[in-house]
């Protein structure tokens, strides 16, 4: 099995608040990884190092190595790394433009002018986010108009026309209604095959069905981390278990 | 008791209020009563300053006196002797002056001391065939000209003036500032904002340019004219071969009254915009830059249309800090590089002499108001849409 | 998506980032360096009276600083300057103008926030909206047309003589009308800001509506409403345009008559400006440094009194 992401001793501090504690983690290449653990407790600070958008808040200090398909992260260009790994956040975010505008977002930046190409990614990449169909007729419509499920869908499919190797997901359905959950769950098991994922959940439900891997969280550390079958029926440490069966949480 | 005290309270609360209202009517009234009189197409277009002609009519050869057919219009006097029309009239200074209303094609005044109907008459010296003198004053009015006229046989001696009391030259200049002021003043502004509100790190030194942007805000504009009499008029003397003061001085000044509201209108509109389409952006793999200029920018530009509305409306409400970094000159020929007057300053220059033009200076009065009222009622438009996004 | 890029692009794109955020951050610093520079400027040709020697008829002269900052008249040939009474008329008639408009503003802000049915209130705001676009020469063409008639009306009614309405009264009077909006339309922001369980606690208690607004919400918004009133004081201290043309530019003081004519720092810079060269020129440039440290001393002392009021 590839590796994707291998974290070393990675430690997170806020000022003067550590976050993270001595992460050591490996992820691995087209597989789903769930990290689930109640609120707080720095499963999202953890996911924004992958694509360092820690680095946008001022007072963040990161100890540690992270390793991106052997290159150290630290090394990288940051705008580089973030078309290789893409991000879907909590709240579908949108942006105030059409459809097609939002999926060429991204192509565009990095240069791609011609019509027919973008033509092309915007089409291929809303069909992958199973989108395509709902929206062929509306392409140049406002993307505002959209169901709340249907932006999310749109923000993953901007996510994928830059054909990234990663996607991080930060709660991408804990704003949506249970249908639309489903929905996203479905696609993101059909996203496996040309993506590696990495998922942020409250719901550990959802882990338990969509993800491969899975890293319990609890106060800034990994408590614990291995295959989702074995963390949810044979739970080594008491503190997983406690958390899987509703005990707390 | 307590119940008279509050009805005591709430009474003088009403009036109070009401003094508000009351000199808000009384304003517009006066402004109103005295200026629109003049309000008509011709001010907009005439020059300020009048043209002087002095004519005779003297070399009997060259014109035909006689039978000019009478065109009929109404108030007008005519003389088919010369076959010239005549109207009393009042100037801007509401004194009396005639004007010529109508000009046979063959009339002498035409042809050969060539005026132009519309033309007005100050004085006119005539003498007759018996080496008589006549004289006709513009005070007398159009009549006792018009009858001396009937027995002149030469013109020994006319003054006669045309145009005047027109704003064309202030409307012109007040043009070039607003343009000129914020071709330079947005772009600086509006980079600033950006800056403070995008880029920058929230920490002391920031606090610190935020304190001095905001302390110039409370700089009152006659202190900005001083800067600008000794700073940009020197500079663009030169620069743009000025001298003393010039339209592009006055525009530099303006700048720096313009750039602290600029900066602040636009930093207001750019909190507004959510952070998760900067966070959206960044995580496709924009720069800095490309979130700034296509995601940011475009959602900016109520605030930034705010801005420069409200920009306008201060340049053409500006007087004191144009009247030392400009002059008081009023122009009717407007070039960058020199000397003019704003609409507002050109009431300045009227009130300030010794002879106040209250019914020009209303008259300029009604058109700055209208254009502020537009301008004040577009910004409430726009804020009205912001505040509709934000709920959104 | 690499295949379109060049090798070195995104080392490019970062390079663009940094040469685009050290650019607005040098125009941001030229803009907070501003009023450096204003005062510089100011300070350095203001300070030529004192210090350098100007020609006049046949001699060489300098103005006293001393007898400038205390005198009380503003001119005597060659070279005598006194700005003392000026500075005692500028306090004084601003202190009138706020004496007047303060009350007037903090109760319309009270009448339009808490006690008028609503279209009412929004009524007389757009009229102080309206109020607060007015550009100052237009309020100064009005205070001679109108404010000057109705002082001289109201002297021949004490028998004093006026300079046709020119007065310490007419400036008064169009300062204030100044800055009724500013203070206004601020307090009208504070007074709504108040909240509401600080208001129907008071109810509760059994107080009337009216004694809630005068005691608990004034109260509750006179932070604001003191921030509002700094405002105004500010901008009646920097009227020029419409200062000048009403104040009658008396030539000596300080005027405590109202109806006698006047002169303030700002009217001193603006009238006459037609005509001067040399040391009359420059010596306005004086007047500017005493105005400017005028507004920020009194905004310094007016923000202590804020900061002893809220504790």
């Amino acid at each position: 099995m590839e590796t994707i992401f291998t974290i070393s001793d990675v430690n997170l501090h806020y000022d003067q608040n550590q976050v993270l504690h001595s992460i050591h983690l490996t992820i691995y290449k087209n597989k789903i990884t769930a990290f689930i653990g109640p609120s707080g407790c720095g499963k999202s600070t953890l996911l924004r190092c992958f694509n360092r958008m820690n680095d946008l808040i001022d007072n963040c200090c990161i100890n540690g190595n992270i390793e991106f398909a052997t290159k150290n992260l630290n090394a990288m260009n940051p705008i580089e790394l973030r078309t290789k790994v893409g991000m879907v956040f909590q709240t579908p975010n949108p942006f105030p433009m059409s459809i097609f505008e939002n999926v060429a977002y991204g192509p565009k930046c990095q240069g791609v002018r011609n019509k027919a190409e973008l033509n092309k990614i915007v089409i291929d990449s809303l069909k992958k986010a199973s989108l395509y169909e709902e929206v062929k007729e509306r392409l140049h419509e406002s993307a505002l108009g959209l169901s709340g499920g249907q932006q999310q869908r749109l923000c993953i499919a901007r996510c994928i026309a830059m054909s990234p190797e990663v996607i991080l997901m930060d709660e991408p359905t804990s704003a949506l209604d249970p249908i639309a959950t489903l929905k996203i769950e479905e696609l993101i098991t059909t996203l496996k095959k040309d993506f590696s994922i990495i998922i942020v959940t409250h719901n550990m439900q959802q882990a338990a069905r969509i993800s491969d891997y899975t890293a319990f969280f609890l106060m800034g550390e990994i408590v614990e981390y291995g295959k989702t079958t074995d963390i949810f029926k044979n739970p080594q440490n008491k503190k997983t278990e406690d958390y899987i069966t509703g005990r707390f949480g | 008791m307590r119940k008279a005290k509050d009805l005591f309270l709430n009474t003088i609360t009403y009036i109070s209020s009401g003094f508000g209202c009351l000199i808000l009517i009384i304003l517009l009234l006066f402004i109103f009563k005295n200026g629109i009189r003049l309000l008509d197409w011709s001010l907009i277009t005439s020059d300020y300053h009048q043209e002087t002609y002095q004519v005779n009519i003297t070399n009997t050869k060259n014109y035909h006196l006689g039978d000019y057919r009478n065109p009929q219009m109404e108030g007008v006097i005519y003389s088919n002797v010369w076959g010239i029309g005549l109207q009393d009239d009042v100037d801007q200074n509401n004194e009396k002056i005639v004007t010529i209303k109508y000009l046979a094609p063959l009339s002498p005044f035409a042809t050969i001391a060539k005026l132009e109907v519309g033309y007005q008459i100050s004085k006119m010296t005539m003498t007759n065939e018996t080496g008589d003198y006549l004289l006709a004053l513009a005070k007398s009015g159009a009549e006792p000209m018009i009858a001396m006229l009937a027995e002149a046989t030469m013109i020994t001696d006319m003054i006669a003036t045309s145009g005047g009391g027109g704003i064309r030259g202030s409307l012109l200049t007040t043009l070039y500032l607003i343009v000129l002021t914020l071709a330079i003043a947005l772009p600086l502004g509006i980079s600033a904002a950006i800056y403070l509100h995008e880029f920058a790190k929230q920490n002391q030194f920031t606090r610190i340019i935020r304190m001095m942007i905001d302390i110039t805000t409370g700089i009152p504009s006659i202190i900005f004219g001083l800067v600008g009499a000794i700073v940009f008029i020197p500079m663009m003397n030169q620069t743009i071969q000025s001298n003393g003061g010039s339209i592009a001085s006055g525009a530099l000044t303006l700048t720096i009254v313009l750039l602290p509201i600029i900066i602040k209108t636009t930093e207001e509109s750019l909190k507004v915009i959510p952070d998760s389409y900067r966070m959206a952006s960044l995580a496709l793999g924009a720069s800095r830059s490309q979130t700034t200029f296509q995601v940011i920018l475009p959602n900016a530009v109520c605030g930034i249309l705010t801005a420069t509305l409200l920009s306008i409306g201060r340049i053409i409400g500006e007087s004191a800090a144009l009247i030392y970094a400009v002059g008081t000159a009023i122009k009717d020929s407007v070039a960058m590089n020199e000397k003019s007057t704003s609409l507002a300053v050109h009431i300045w220059s009227l009130m300030s002499g010794e002879n106040p033009n209250y019914e020009l200076s209303c008259a300029i009065s009604i058109i700055i108001l209208l254009i502020v009222g537009i301008i004040s009622l577009g910004v409430k438009v726009i804020s009205r849409n912001i505040n509709k996004m934000e709920v959104k | 998506m690499t295949r379109h890029i060049r090798k070195n692009e995104y080392q490019h794109k970062t390079r663009i980032d940094k040469i685009i955020k050290g650019a607005f951050f040098i125009v941001t610093l030229f803009c907070a360096s501003i009023i450096f520079f204003i005062v510089l400027f100011i300070f350095i040709h203001g300070i030529k009276p004192f210090i350098n020697q100007y020609q006049i008829g046949e001699s060489w002269y300098r103005v006293d600083f001393w007898q400038f900052m205390t005198g009380t008249v503003w001119f005597q040939a060659p070279n005598v300057y006194g700005i003392g009474f000026i500075i005692i008329n500028t306090l004084y008639v601003v202190g009138l103008a706020l004496a007047i408009a303060a009350p007037v503003s903090i109760l319309t802000a009270l009448l339009v926030s808490r006690i008028a049915p609503s279209m009412i209130g929004k009524a007389i705001t757009t009229v102080i909206e309206l109020l607060a676009a007015i550009p100052s020469i237009i309020y100064g063409l009005f205070g001679m047309g109108v404010v000057t008639n109705f002082v001289k009306s109201l002297a021949k009614i004490f028998h004093y003589q006026s300079a046709g309405g020119l007065s310490t009264l007419s400036t008064v009077i169009v300062l204030a009308i100044m800055i009724i909006p500013t203070i206004t339309m601020i307090s009208i922001t504070s007074i709504k800001a108040v909240k509401r369980d600080v208001i129907d606690a008071s109810l509760a208690l059994g107080a009337s509506p009216t004694q809630t607004n005068f005691k608990v919400v004034l109260k509750s918004a006179q932070s604001g409403i003191f921030s509002g009133i700094i405002l105004g004081v500010g901008r009646a201290l920097g009227e020029a345009t419409a200062v000048s043309m009403v104040a009658g530019n008396h030539g000596s003081g300080p005027t405590l008559n109202l109806f006698d004519t006047t002169r303030t720092l700002t009217s001193t810079m603006l009238l006459g400006l037609k005509e001067t060269t040399g040391l009359d020129y420059d010596i306005r440039f004086s007047v500017g440094i005493i105005l400017i440290g005028l507004i920020l001393g009194v905004n310094f002392l007016l923000n202590m009194v804020k900061r002893r009021l809220s504790r």
